[in-house]
Formats: structure tokens, sequence, C-alpha cells
């Protein structure tokens, strides 16, 4: 079993969407696959119809006391369940902070799953918080959506320091571009540059392009609704660098 | 995971379009249904000649997937898959000509080296509704299912597919199935009952029997079953598709000779004389050609096991094609002919069902595991007693009688297990097999050699028999005659396995079941038991 974490510090950079297509484009190369939204705004929740609310709340998912088993829902595709998230994923961090070895908290109760998935795709809230340390705990990767501008790649710089300074080992940080407008001067340069001073960048690009934001009409993965279009091309050829590395 | 549960429609349901909307309509409550969408393929079902998947409650499907391809997908008998995999066309004729992998495994387990064929094509239909909440997202599943082959009428049945959380959803549209359109679960899927119906020609018998059943319509049901089977494998046999046509058409001969012989008073009939005859002329004119089926196959294992002397064994096996050419021949000319459309005719007439002699006397009408485990108990007492007799230098004979015996009371056990627990009858019959096995290679090996020694003869001289095949000969002839003396050392050990407490235990447990009394039955008449000294057995 592989746990990816689709991760930012900054909001609004796409982590969502690179969670439900990632997971969506896995589970058609025939991956079991569990989405777990520990968002509690509920974006990926939303986008595949299932009702934010899971039984126990955050208390639930966090004291293990709960079967795990019991909060999963299938979504309409094959292959693909999920966690749903629930407003009461605000109070994570303080529930996590009750627990003993808190950050270890997470990997404890994903273990059991590894018979029934291939892999565990995270869609975590911005920030960093307790929630993040145990996401980076628990995850063997971090999938990482970033929009060429100045202060995104600079919440990926801190989040390099932060995995320097807390010494956390085997978790591999996956960079790639999102939202990339080619028109954009500044985008072109950036996704020129960058990678030559990061190698760990993954070589896809993922557009700025509207069959994105009409995930939220649609309440689908675009790679589902759009298969044809080129940000669902992205999407897949993202999903095979992820894995390539992960594997 | 279990299987979701299945549904099979009134009597008089037909499945077009409009009566599927109105089921949906009537069982979906608040949920909205999707527009149906419906697939056909075309699956060929695949199975052994004597259908050992089937037996076992397993399905080999196969599908074309591509020019040349075909998915072959085993099913569980619950319904779920147990491996699947892509081969190659020609399809293999045997598991092991699978490509390596879970697959390839499974088929060597359930198979046992028996040739896997096509034996039923069957277009399946699956028409899907989904049935979504307010917010678009699908609750369940419906799925409509129609399985048809030609000549023989489709089956339909209707599938409730949970999603995982939605359990409830499930339930409650199962619930309105049941209530609402007064529908009944189903036992198997469509798909199994149809191949059941179809080409589900058991080689055990009836299938349905009850151990307190009255011996006379128990026993027309065994043997009604028995000729289903002949008549099955009879265009195989004609054809020589493969030895296990043959194979199955003789055990099928010998079950129903062991029936006439071994229980004549539950097969009190006019024209039984005139069936044991037919029957014992049958397994005659078949034997010939079963002989030189199992040395061709005793060849081909030898030569590649062989390495060097496997070249010097051609000429060998182009004799032996020969002889099979001939004897296939001659097989088909009396298959063809009248004696056999007669008596399988006649025979087919005398098990009707509407036949008054299957009840006429008091024996008929007697529980049908009373008479049969009298019989069996018998001739368990007396194939211990002959064995007991059998010392170190006892002749070759004693044992031979012996195996004869034992075949008697492995098919009347036989009978028996048709109506008890297989947990119950398989172990003894395990015992059975072991012993017979011993007995087996004693008498067969020494059949062969005397047959490689006559095959020897016949080519020395010819063309094709040079020195090399004809010392392949010889090495082979020592190498079975080995066999056959080792054969007769575990002879011994063997028995003495057989006779143990333990294993007699077995056979008092089944021949003791409730309602049967071991040698309670009487006037149950040993039979006739007539010697058969054909070549080399199979079983």
């Amino acid at each position: 079993m592989r746990i990816l974490a689709s991760y930012n510090i900054k909001g609004g950079v796409g982590k969502t969407a690179a969670a439900v297509n990632l997971a969506h484009v896995a589970a058609q190369r025939g991956h079991r696959v569990l989405v777990i939204d520990l968002d509690p705004q509920g974006a990926a929740s939303f986008y595949f119809r299932v009702k934010t609310k899971v039984k126990g709340g955050g208390k639930g998912l966090v004291s293990g006391k709960r079967d795990l088993d019991d909060m999963i829902k299938a979504t309409d595709h094959e292959n693909l369940d999920l966690i749903p998230a629930d407003f009461r994923f605000r109070n994570l961090d303080l529930l996590l902070d009750a627990e003993k070895k808190s950050t270890r908290r997470l990997r404890k109760l994903l273990k059991p799953l590894g018979d029934e998935y291939d892999v565990i795709i995270l869609d975590c809230p911005p920030s960093v918080s307790l929630v993040s340390e145990a996401v980076f705990e628990a995850a063997d990767a971090l999938v990482i959506p970033l929009i060429p501008t100045t202060l995104s790649l600079r919440t990926y710089d801190q989040l390099e320091d932060f995995k320097a300074e807390q010494r956390i080992k085997g978790l591999k940080l996956l960079p790639f571009f999102s939202m990339v407008d080619r028109r954009k001067a500044l985008h072109r340069e950036i996704v020129e540059t960058f990678p030559k001073t990061h190698k760990n960048v993954l070589g896809v690009h993922i557009p700025y392009a509207s069959a994105v934001e009409r995930m939220g009409v649609e309440r689908e993965p675009l790679t589902a609704f759009a298969p044809r279009t080129a940000v669902a091309g992205a999407y897949r050829a993202l999903w095979d660098a992820v894995d390539a590395a992960t594997a | 995971m279990n299987a979701p549960p299945t549904f099979v429609p009134q009597r008089g349901w037909s499945a077009d379009h409009r009566a599927l909307a109105a089921v949906v309509d009537a069982v979906k409550g608040s949920l909205n249904a999707d527009p149906a969408q419906s697939q056909t393929v075309a699956v060929v079902l695949r199975d052994t000649p004597d259908r050992r998947l089937a037996r076992q409650g397993y399905r080999l499907s196969c599908t074309p997937v591509d020019a040349g391809l075909e998915t072959w997908s085993l099913f569980e008998p619950d319904g779920t898959l147990d491996a699947e995999a892509v081969v190659a066309l020609p399809a293999p004729a045997f598991a092991d000509e699978v490509q390596k992998g879970r697959l390839r495994s499974r088929l060597g387990d359930l198979a046992k080296g028996r040739t896997l064929l096509p034996v039923i094509e069957i277009t399946v239909t699956e028409t899907v509704v989904a049935l979504r909440d307010g917010d678009g997202k699908i609750r369940c599943r419906l799925a409509l299912t129609q399985v048809a082959t030609a000549g023989a009428p489709a089956e339909t049945d209707l599938t409730v597919h949970p999603l995982k959380g939605y359990g409830r959803d499930a339930g409650r549209v199962e619930a309105r199935i049941a209530d609402a359109l007064g529908w009944s679960r189903s036992r198997a899927p469509a798909l199994s009952r149809l191949e059941t119906r179809a080409a589900g020609v058991s080689e055990a018998g009836g299938g349905a029997l009850h151990a307190d059943d009255p011996a006379g319509p128990a026993m027309r049901e065994i043997l009604s079953a028995q000729l289903d089977v002949m008549e099955d494998r009879l265009p195989g046999v004609l054809a020589d598709r493969h030895p296990d046509y043959l194979h199955q058409f003789r055990v099928a001969i010998r079950r129903t000779r062991s029936a006439l012989s071994q229980l004549p008073d539950a097969i009190a009939l006019e024209g039984r004389p005139e069936a044991v005859e037919g029957f014992r002329w049958l397994g005659q004119i078949t034997s010939p050609v079963r002989d030189l089926d199992v040395q061709l196959m005793d060849l081909a294992e030898r030569r590649q096991r062989a390495g060097d002397d496997g070249p010097a064994m051609e000429a060998l096996e182009r004799h032996l094609r020969g002889l099979k050419t001939t004897a296939h021949r001659d097989l088909v000319l009396a298959l063809s002919g009248s004696r056999f459309q007669r008596l399988a005719a006649r025979w087919r007439d005398t098990l009707s069902p509407s036949s008054a002699n299957w009840t006429a006397t008091d024996t008929l009408r007697a529980p049908f595991a009373e008479i049969v485990s009298a019989r069996a108990a018998k001739l368990l007492r007396k194939t211990l007693r002959e064995g007991r007799r059998i010392g170190p230098d006892s002749p070759a004979e004693t044992l031979h009688d012996l195996r004869k015996r034992m075949k008697k009371l492995r098919y009347v056990t036989e009978f028996l297990a048709e109506v008890l627990p297989p947990d119950r009858t398989k172990p003894a019959i395990k015992a059975l097999k072991g012993l017979q096995d011993v007995l087996g290679r004693v008498q067969d090996r020494e059949i062969q050699v005397e047959a490689l020694h006559g095959y020897g003869r016949a080519l020395a001289g010819r063309k094709g028999g040079s020195a090399e095949t004809l010392m392949a000969i010889g090495a082979w002839s020592e190498e079975l005659e080995r066999d056959r003396r080792a054969a007769r050392a575990e002879f011994a050990a063997a028995f003495d396995s057989f006779s143990a407490k333990e294993t007699q235990a077995l056979f008092h447990d089944i021949f003791a079941a409730p309602g049967m009394k071991p040698g309670s039955a009487s006037g149950v008449a040993t039979g006739s038991g007539k010697p058969d000294r054909r070549g080399p057995e199979e079983d």
C-alpha cells in the first residue's frame, strides 16, 4: 500500500483537483484507491457527491474506537472509495494533540487498510499543523501542486526547510506545476528555471483550464467527464510520474 | 466478499425494455433511475468432458477480447472471481498449456489433467440501471442479466449491487423486489442455472435423490443419468475428439452394468437380461480403442521422461496409431449400427418415468439407501475376506479377482454417495481408490508388458523396427515389470491400511446412516459379477 498526500501550505493551488483526478486515474489503471478527505471544507467529498458527514466525526477518526471501514463510502467510480470530510475535522489538531504519539497516530490508523487498498490519497487542508505533521509521518510521498508564482515557490522552500528541521525521513517530496498559464511570461520563466535548482520537480505541468473549474458543476473527476481534454491527459501523465517515483 | 443478492422473476415475466422500466419504477423508492445501459457479450464456457469444474461448482468463462485472444475467468461456487488470465488462441486444451500463474495452477487442481473443451456457448445480456439520490450520487445498481443458448429457454435474474457505505439503500430496494414484486431469491446465478440445465449432464447420477426415496425410481434416476452421459459423450467418441470422451462413455457403461448386476432386485425388469447382455457387449467393443488410448498416453509420458530413447519410440507410436485407427473405425461402425441404436432406444424406453416396472415389488418400493447399503456392506465383507486370504505367494489371479470385487464395491458405494453428504462418503471412496490403485498397477503393468512384447514382435523385421526401437521397448518393459513387482510388494501394506479399524469405521458410518441397517435388506442377490478380462484399467 502506498500513502500519498496532496499537500501545500498554501491554499487554492489545486490540491483537491490533483487528489481527485490522480485517484480516478489510479483507479482506472486497476489500483484499489481510497481518498481520505481531511479538509473540513470537504471539496473532494463534494466532487464525489458524497455527503460530508462521518460517523463519530473527527473524534471517531482519530481515536480509532470506530472502525475506519465503517466510514468508507464507495464513489460512483470502480475501484475508488472515499472517507468523506466532516466539518468537525476542523478540530483534528486538538483531537490529535490529546492522543499519545499524536503524529504517528494516522499511520497506525491507516495500516489495517493495506489489505483492501493499493493506494491511499490524503487530501490535506492547507497550513502547517499537527494534522500536517501526522500526514508527513503517515505518507510515503507528498504530491505538491505549485502555481508558478513567487509566493507559491516560497511556501515550497518553507516546506523543504520544515522537513529538514524536523528530520522527517522516508518522505518523498514530489512537487509539480499546477494551473500553468503559458500566456504569462512569469509562468513560463519559473517553469523553466525552478527545476534547475530543484531536481525533484516532476516534469508534468497541469495547465490552467476551465475544465478544472467545471469539476464543481459536474461533481466528477475531470478525467471522468472530460477524458479527452489536454488537462485530463496531463493528470494521467502526472499519475504515471507519481507512480514511477513511488513504486 | 459475499455475492450480491439475486432475484428470479415470476413465471411469465418477459424482460423487454418496458417491463424493466416498470420493475425499476416499482423498486426505486425515492431514488432516481439513470437510463438503462445494455451490453451483450458472447461467452464460451469450458470444462472437462466429465464437467469436473461444474461438478465442483466452478465456472470457466471465456470471452473474446481481441483477434486471437480470450479472457479466461474462473469463478468460485459463490460467483466471485477466483483467477483470470488472457490466453492466446488456439485455446489451450489442458491447464498446463495456460500461461504460468494463478489460473493455470487453479485449473490444474480442478481439472486434474483432463482436457478443457467448450461445453456451451452463451449470449449474456446485462442491462444496468444506476439509482441515484438527490445529489446525483449512485446509491446502488440494478443489473438484469439474461443468458441464452441455442435450444434452451433463456434464464433471467435481477441483481442488486450495493455500494460500500450505502447498504441500507440496497436493502430497501431488495425488500421492495421481494415484497412489491413477489420475486424470490435465486439459488444460483442465471449463468449457472442455464449451464446446469443445458450442459450439466452429470457423470455421477441423478443429483437430487434422498436416502429414503423408493429404490426403484431412484435407480431409474441414476441409470438415466448414465444413459445421458453416454448419449452426451457419443459425438466426441465418434469424432475421436479426445480420449476423455470414450473414458467417460465407458465409466457410464460400467456404472450401468454394475447396477444391473449388483442390484438386480432394485432393477426387476422384463428387459433386464437384454440390457445386461447389451451393455456387456458395449463394454467389449469400446475396450480396444480405450486400451490403445491408454497406451498412447503412457507412451507420450514415457517419451517425455525418456530423453535419449524418446526418438526410438517413434516407430512404436506409429504402430499404435495405426492400430488405433483400425480399432476406432470398427468402433464407429459398431456405434453407428442398428444394435447400439436399438439398445439405447430400448433402454431409454425402459427408463421412462411412465414405466410401471420401477415400483412393482416391495424391494423396489423400499428405501433406496437401505437396499444399496445392504449390498455395499455385503460386498465389503467379501472384499475383506478375499483380501485377507492373499499372501506374498498368492497367484496374480487372486489379486485380479480382488480388484474386480473392489470395482463393484466402489460403484455401489458411489450410488450411496448420491444420497449422503460428500464429507461422509469421500473419505471411504478415497480409501477404496488407494487400494484399487495398487491392484491396478499389478494387473495393468502385467498386461502392458504383454502388449509391449506383442508390439515388439510385430515391429521386428519391419521397416521402422530398428534395433534402437526394440531396445527402447525392452527398457520400457523392464521398467513396467519393476513397477509391477513394487506394486505387488506394496499390496500387503495397502490392504492392511484399507482393512484397518479406522478405515473400516468410515464404511460402517455410511452403511449405517439413518434409515440404513447393514444387511437388513433381505433377498438382495450377489449378482453375476462376470469376469472382465480387458486390458489396462483407467480408474
